[in-house]
């Protein structure tokens, strides 16, 4: 496995801080592990759900680095069920979200094909 | 196939600090129940179901097993942080000695291996600071 190089995300971190603002964007700030993989799977970043070693792995890397902040829900909203932990970008995470968002509509522009014909 | 990944989680999370293994066992126990939900809602099948579980633990092994190798070690080992302290000093000082041996001894040779060896001590100690960052 290639050694992280100090202050860059992985891919799959970078897939997550970009999912987490599409859904900050669409009104849902707060998430959880199963809601995020769930997200991520519907927009097309992951073919199948994110496993939970990778996923939860991930998600503590990202609050380590100050992007991603979190705590567990209240008990009454978790009646019958386990209680969920909640994730919320920070602004630092929004910022980072957004840039990583940035670079990859940057990369679909500059790979995007000639069409026009080449000088005769 | 949920039995089997809460007991894998558990067995995963054994012996490390109990705030850090709650919060995963806690974590993974309502994946586990959401996924679930989720799923009959749809009116998937039990059996497709069990497998979908059961991918996603084992997708997963691999970064479970890294997480508790990073969650158990403590950061920075001291006695280990000292070794290599006294290691680089040792080296600059019989370096300089090399220098000024080799200077009294007028041995050029003896000089450039002292100060080949003051370089290479604080490049190792400069290396080593960055990765324990």
């Amino acid at each position: 496995m290639p050694r992280r190089k100090p202050g860059t995300l992985l891919p799959l971190e970078n897939e997550i801080l970009e999912s987490a603002l599409a859904m900050s964007r669409s009104g849902e700030a707060a998430f959880h592990g199963f809601g995020l993989a769930q997200a991520m799977r519907e927009q097309g970043t992951s073919r199948s759900l994110t496993a939970h070693g990778t996923l939860y792995k991930a998600l503590g890397r990202l609050e380590e680095f100050g992007l991603l902040a979190s705590r567990w829900e209240d008990a009454e909203s978790a009646e019958g069920r386990p209680r969920r932990r909640l994730y919320e970008l920070t602004a630092k995470g929004v910022h980072a979200a957004e840039q990583a968002l940035a670079a990859e509509e940057n990369r679909a522009v500059r790979g995007f094909p000639r069409i026009a014909p080449g000088p005769a | 196939m949920a039995g089997l990944v809460a007991r894998w989680v558990r067995f995963y999370t054994r012996n490390l600090p109990d705030p850090v293994a709650r919060r995963r066992i806690g974590e993974i126990d309502a994946d586990l129940h959401d996924h679930i939900a989720y799923e009959r809602a749809l009116g998937t099948a039990e059996r497709r179901i069990a497998l979908g579980v059961l991918s996603r633990m084992a997708r997963g092994l691999a970064a479970d097993a890294s997480w508790r190798r990073r969650v158990r070690t403590p950061k920075g080992n001291p006695v280990k942080t000292l070794l290599t302290v006294l290691a680089g000093l040792a080296a600059i000082a019989i370096g300089v000695a090399a220098v000024v041996l080799g200077e009294a001894d007028d041995s050029p040779g003896l000089q450039l291996l002292g100060a080949l060896f003051v370089i290479g001590a604080i490049t190792f100690g400069v290396r080593a600071v960055r990765r324990s960052r």
